[in-house]
Parts: structure tokens; sequence; C-alpha cells
């Protein structure tokens, strides 16, 4: 079988064959290290934001919706934070399996360190305010607002004392107009005789959460305003 | 061609790193694992030594070419066998067809497997080796492949690992299964140990 050496090395020089370059497949690990890297960054967002919706999930409020703690928590639950954390921790470990290395590794011990890693890099985040500004920018987005429609919906129980809607006008200092998200206009009110709402809380876009009492055919009267997902109180009747 | 005797001295990874200068040191792999690579292809595959022969010549070039991404962490007996495992998989996967399969089934080799089991009594090496035969044809691929790389090619746990690509535990799961498969085959062919 020397002819086999002689074949191959004479198809070799005949084709001009020539070992593919060492950046090539150094470059092909360090991509899938770098995407893994992402993954878990933005999994450990995903995770913040979670974090910060459940604690800023007004508990204090639930009982004016349901009487079962278990059916609150999963009608808030951040749906689409989760499943975008669930896609990105399988991104990360579709990216961690095509590294040099990643063969070694049990799949299941990759996920469960992917999660974890994402977990404590979220509590980090949390833990430093970053969610907040994160939570801020994408609350005035629509596109946002109607992926967490649920969550708005799950609160939003004028009958029980509870309006939650998108702020879309300001008709003075102590009314406007929110469009909920049964797409809906209700004008809500405060009392004149009160305090007014800083003009610095009312922006337009604003997801508020109403704690109060209808007054009439898609009217509502405010004992408390919060900002929605903030638990931030901008409005509380004296 | 250089002469395979005069560098016996060096190991497989110095003359890997010599053949991205000089092809002439890539024969003197060849030579080493051409035997060893062309039993292995025969073993797991169902192909003729033609055959067998086409893909052992594609696993080199496809080597060569990709000598750069050898890994010197791994030992290069992993990482060609690797290659020409990968090579039996395409193969596979375009061509199902079913020809009979052959091996080389020395006693020490029947010997090793049958350790394995509490085989008390092993009478008739020539049926046993038949039996053997037989049960192997019949189990699947990934199962057949991790026999053969423990049996014959005497790979350990880890090299079957890098290898496979697999992680060691399921390498582990895997010989395991496949020994339990084995002797479930064998049953089926009446042999009793």
């Amino acid at each position: 079988m020397k002819d086999l050496e002689k074949r191959v090395l004479e198809k070799i020089e005949g084709s001009h064959m020539r070992p593919r370059g060492r950046w090539r497949f150094l470059w092909k690990n360090r991509l899938f290290q770098i995407i893994y890297f992402i993954a878990i960054i933005s999994g450990g967002l995903a995770t913040s934001l979670i974090i910060y919706l459940m604690v800023n999930n007004d508990w204090d409020l639930y009982q004016q919706i349901t009487d079962n703690l278990f059916n609150f928590i999963i009608l808030t639950l951040p749906y689409f934070w989760l499943i975008l954390l669930l896609l990105l921790v399988l991104w990360g470990y579709y990216s961690f399996k095509n590294t040099d290395a990643g063969y070694r590794y049990q799949p299941l011990k990759i996920l469960l360190f992917s999660l974890a890693l994402s977990a404590l890099l979220g509590l980090i985040f949390f833990k430093f305010g970053l969610t907040e500004n994160i939570e801020d920018r994408l609350a005035g987005s629509a596109v946002y607002q109607n992926l967490n429609l649920t969550r708005a919906l799950a609160w939003h129980h004028p009958e029980k004392g509870i309006l939650t809607g998108r702020l879309i006008k300001i008709e003075n200092d102590y009314s406007f107009i929110l469009e909920t998200p049964d797409k809906k206009d209700w004008r809500v009110e405060i009392e004149k005789t009160g305090p007014t709402i800083a003009r610095e809380h009312l922006r337009l876009n604003n997801q508020l959460k109403v704690v109060g009492y209808i007054t009439g055919a898609n009217i509502f009267r405010a004992n408390e305003i919060r900002i929605i997902n903030n638990s931030k109180k901008i409005y509380q009747k004296q | 061609m250089l002469d395979p005797a005069d560098y016996s001295n060096l190991n497989d990874e110095i003359i890997a790193e010599k053949s991205l200068k000089n092809t002439e040191f890539f024969g003197i792999l060849m030579t080493r694992y051409k035997s060893k690579l062309l039993s292995y292809i025969l073993k797991i595959s169902d192909i003729t030594a033609a055959e067998a022969e086409d893909l052992l010549q594609d696993t080199f070039i496809k080597a060569y070419l990709n000598l750069n991404s050898f890994n010197p962490q791994l030992k290069f007996s992993s990482w060609i066998y690797r290659i020409a495992h990968n090579e039996v998989i395409n193969h596979y996967h375009k061509n199902k067809n079913k020809v009979s399969l052959d091996y080389n089934l020395s006693p020490e080799i029947v010997a090793r497997l049958i350790n394995n089991y509490d085989a008390g009594r092993v009478l008739d090496q020539s049926y046993l080796a038949e039996s053997i035969k037989k049960a192997l044809a019949a189990m699947d691929l990934k199962y057949r492949e991790v026999l053969i790389l423990k049996f014959w090619e005497e790979k350990d746990y880890q090299e079957i690992s890098d290898i496979l690509k697999k992680p060691l535990g399921t390498v582990s799961t895997l010989v395991s299964r496949a020994k339990i498969r084995l002797a479930e085959e064998l049953k089926k062919n009446n042999f009793k140990y």
C-alpha cells in the first residue's frame, strides 16, 4: 500500500493543495466564544428585567384583582423576558457546543451553567440599577407594550378599582386620557382640591396604573397613580 | 519519499508540525496510520475494501488540508481517527447500502470482549466469534463504533471522547449500553453465557 501514500501526495502536489490557514480555525473558535459571551450578557439583561418586574409587581394591590396569589403570579409573570432568556440560553448552548472544547461537556451542564451565569449577571445588573434605565427606555415603545400586553391586561380591572393604560392625552392639570389594553379610551380624573401630578411624570406613552373607582362611562376617579412596572407612586389622594 | 524508519523516534505531533512545511513528512504519518485507519473504517462501515481505500484517501487529504486545526492538546491519533470517523458518517448518509461487515475476531479480541461479561465458560471460540460478528452487524452504528474503538482499537474513554466529540460521561454510557445490546444480540443468536 505504498501506492496510497504516493497517490495522496501526488494529488496534493498536483492540485497545489496547501493546509488551510490556522487563522481560519482560530477565528471560528473565537467567534463562537464571542457569541456565547454575548448570549450570556444578554441573558443577564433579560434576567435582571425579570427580577425588576417581579420585585416591582405591586404585590400590595394583588388582592384587588384576585384572591389567589398563585393565580396572580401566573398572570403577571414577565413571559416575554422569560421566553427571551430561554432562547438566549439555548443560543449560548449552541455556540458553546461549537467551540473547540465544547463537546467535552454534558448538554445539561452547559445549559445549567449558562443559566446560572446569566442569573448571576442579572442580579448584578439589577443591584447596580441598570435595569430601571432599560425598562424606562423600553416602556415608551409600542412594540414593547404589545409584548407585555398579557401583564397589562392582567392588571386591568376597572370594575375592581384598577385601570391600566398608555397616556395618550393630557387634558389639564386634573385629567388625562389613557388608552387601555383593550383599546378603549378612559378619562382619568383627580381631585381638583388636592395636589396635581408633577408634569415630569406625565409623559405621553407612559404606562400608568391607576387605583380608584369608576364614576361614569369610561371615566375613572384616581386615588393613586403609579408608573406601571415601577411601582413608583406619582399621585396619592390626600 | 522520506523513509519512515529514519523518523521513528519522532512522535506524531512533531511529524504533523513538520508536515506543514514539507508534505513528505505527511507521508510518514500516512504510513503510520494507513493500516489502522483502513481496518477501523472497514469495521464500522458496511462498505467494500475498495470503497474503504477511497475513504481512507479522502481522510488523508482532509487531514492534510486541516493540519492547522490540529490541537496539540489532543493526541494526533484521536484527531485523525475523528476525521476518518466523520468521513465514514458522511459516506453512510449518502449511501445506505448494506454489505456484510468484516471483523478480525482474534482470540485476544474475543477474550477482551467476553471478559466484560460474566461468561464463566467460553467453549466454542469459532461459534462465539461468528455470533459476535452477527451481533455487531445487527447493532446501531453508535454502539458498534464505541465497541470497535474500545475493544479493537484499544482506545481509552478520553480518546473515544475526542474522536467522537462526545462528553466523557456520554461515552461511558454508550459503552455500557453497547455491551448490553451486544449481550442481547448474542442471546438472540442463542449464545448463552
